[in-house]
């Protein structure tokens, strides 16, 4: 997406969000019988974002009216970007987010030992055996260091 | 002299083998826990307090003040090397000591955050030992209006991290305010954008949003980058140079000065100063676009002010017994658990505690500057690890620190979708800083906005009547007018990559 379609995205996103959290804001009831309410904070910082919005979205279009009028080369060429494929942008969010579920659902050993695994096939290219033994290591270390010396609060393991 | 004498006499019990090993002990455990996100000061050595019920008083107050220093530290190492903020007051140093350390100059970002830290201290105390008993009644000056206005300086002064966009600093900051507003109404208990959910009617607890920001936003970042670890060439140096240690005096020497004033004042987070000062040294600058990019003063002072903080803040604990921070009533507690009442008596009730708590400030400080500086070395390689493995380690300990807070999942899923906001404000140019401080002094802000408005029956005119109030929120005006003239001059180019903003 070009710059200036993602800076106008911006913009319009904080008019959205500001004005959507200023109307609900002005409907909470006050029942304090003070002028002042608990809707009074948010609806006033409601305002200053969709304020903060438009002021995205009058700089980008000013910005863009300016370069038009200099480099009119410039505002329309986007310089191609070479990137990785498509799909594997979405292993590590995938893996993060597959770790979460894991960990809090069966198994925060077992999804530390998968975390590794993964990460050491996709991002170090590593042998299977070798990302399978790195993910065990890390899943005892974890388990010893944190659940066992520091006793800090964890997910409870459904596994064993 | 009397002062003097008081202060050795505190120096020589604080030196104590005894205390020296309780001083030690802190350090350590408090870097530990300011490593890990989440379990910062407050929580870390609240969970120590009972635990030190058993000791003698003086080295149960010595081991949790060593606790704070240390989780002070500890915050700033993960937040140079891996994107990764402790604690709120590290995020300012994640600014530029995360692009030292991917420009292989991670050493020379924990070096000066260790010897700014020192610096800090020694100062802090110098100034808490001298100043005390005349900044002590500053405290007092500080109603609704004086608050609200010095919170809305500090604001002021984050969204001015904004890089060359200013509406995108107020956007942020405006977003970190509405999602502190989240959740059951201080006053009233009124439900406020819950949306029935129960867990929401908790509230949105700061520490998922931060680590969501910063440290998983990293992890969708790297998955793009084709990078194969934090910083790809050879490490060039571990310590700071001559000139870099040149360039970071003055700002430790402001930083320290401005942590202080500013950890005086109730309920603003040493973050706050960490904040002020970073914007500051930028303002002072005369390349200031060299901020975000790896300036080394923008470690230097900050980390500086967030340790001079501490020490400001003592002076209204130790001298009126008024904690100005959440971490500050932790230390109070530890006080009071061993039958010590902090305030003006406390000096003449109780100087074999008093005294020597003060002097093992400095004994604690001098222990992190020798714990942490030879291992510099060591931290610093942490960025040449391969992404394959560091990846993981940033997610399970961030995982682990998010969901050690309170137990919960909705935390987890908070810090998930708070990273994929961080990845699109980062795609977007929208810094992220000014959110991460309004989350911080939101509750704040709101309770002194709400009595300053009800003191003036609902408008704003009782702001006219402290001539304090005045001054700050015309030093905050000032502040805007001169960096929306600042940016004027320079405007913001589409072209930029994303890597140069924050």
């Amino acid at each position: 997406m070009s710059t200036y379609r993602k800076d106008l995205g911006v913009g319009l996103i904080a008019i959205a969000i500001g004005g959507t959290a200023a109307i609900l804001a002005g409907r909470i009831p006050n029942l304090t019988g003070t002028p002042v309410g608990p809707g009074t904070f948010p609806l006033v910082i409601g305002l200053a974002v969709v304020a903060a919005g438009v002021a995205v979205l009058v700089s980008t279009v000013r910005q863009r009216l300016a370069m038009d009028e200099h480099e009119p080369s410039r505002a329309t060429v986007e310089p191609p970007r070479s990137s990785p494929p498509a799909w594997t942008a979405w292993v590590l969010p995938m893996t993060t987010a597959g770790f979460c579920l894991l960990a809090v659902t069966v198994s925060l050993d077992l999804a530390t030992g998968a975390a590794f695994a993964v990460c050491g096939r996709h991002l170090g290219r590593y042998r299977w055996t070798t990302c399978l033994a790195g993910g065990v290591l890390a899943a005892v270390i974890l388990h010893v260091v944190f659940r066992t010396l520091l006793n800090v609060t964890l997910p409870a393991e459904r596994l064993w | 002299m009397d002062t003097l004498t008081a202060l050795l006499q505190g120096l020589g019990t604080a030196l104590s083998p005894e205390h020296v090993l309780y001083a030690l002990l802190g350090a350590l455990v408090g870097t530990l826990i300011g490593v890990l996100p989440g379990l910062g000061p407050t929580a870390g050595m609240a969970l120590l307090v009972p635990l030190s019920v058993n000791l003698d008083p003086v080295s149960a107050v010595i081991m949790i003040a060593a606790i704070y220093y240390g989780a002070m530290y500890g915050g700033s190492t993960t937040a140079i090397l891996m994107n990764v903020p402790g604690e709120a007051s590290s995020v300012v140093t994640v600014l530029d000591g995360y692009q030292m350390a991917r420009q292989g100059r991670g050493g020379s970002a924990l070096a000066i955050a260790a010897i700014g830290s020192f610096v800090a201290g020694i100062m802090s105390l110098i100034l808490l030992v001298l100043l005390a008993p005349l900044l002590a009644p500053l405290a007092l000056d500080f109603g609704p209006l004086e608050l609200c206005a010095l919170a809305v300086l500090a604001l002021t002064a984050a969204i001015n991290l904004s890089g060359p966009s200013l509406a995108r600093g107020l956007l942020s900051c405006g977003l970190g305010l509405l999602i502190a507003t989240v959740g059951s109404d201080p006053v009233t208990a009124e439900g406020r954008f819950t949306f029935g959910n129960y867990d929401l009617l908790a509230g949105i607890n700061f520490i998922p949003v931060v680590v969501g920001l910063f440290a998983i936003s990293e992890v969708f970042v790297a998955s793009n980058s084709g990078a194969s670890s934090i910083f790809e060439g050879k490490l060039s140096r571990l310590y700071p140079s001559r000139a870099e240690l040149r360039q970071s005096a003055a700002p430790i020497a402001r930083g320290s000065l401005l942590g202080f004033v500013l950890g005086l004042v109730p309920g603003l987070s040493p973050a706050a100063a960490s904040f002020t000062a970073y914007d500051v040294e930028r303002r002072l600058s005369k390349s200031p676009e060299r901020f975000g990019k790896g300036a080394i003063e923008g470690v230097a002072s900050p980390e500086a002010a967030n340790n001079s903080a501490v020490g400001g803040g003592l002076v209204p604990l130790l001298t009126l017994g008024i904690p100005t921070s959440p971490t500050i009533a932790v230390l109070l507690g530890a006080f009071l658990v061993h039958g010590i009442t902090p305030g003006p008596l406390i000096f003449s009730e109780h100087p074999d505690v008093a005294w020597p708590f003060i002097a093992s400030m400095a004994v604690g400080n001098v222990i992190l500057v020798l714990l942490n500086l030879p291992l510099v070395g060591l931290w610093a390689r942490i960025v040449s690890v391969p992404y394959a493995v560091i990846l993981p380690v940033i997610v399970v300990v961030s995982f682990i620190g998010v969901y050690s807070v309170n137990g919960r999942a909705f935390d987890v899923v908070v810090m998930l979708i708070a990273g994929l906001v961080g990845f699109v404000m980062r795609s977007a140019r929208v810094p992220m800083a000014p959110l991460v401080l309004a989350i911080v002094i939101a509750p704040i802000l709101e309770a002194s906005f709400r009595q300053s408005l009800s003191l003036g029956d609902g408008g704003v005119s009782a702001f006219g009547s402290s001539p304090l109030a005045l001054g700050l929120l015309a030093a905050a005006a000032v502040l805007l007018v001169t960096s929306l003239r600042s940016r004027r001059r320079r405007p913001l180019d589409p072209g930029q990559d994303l890597e140069d903003d924050f």
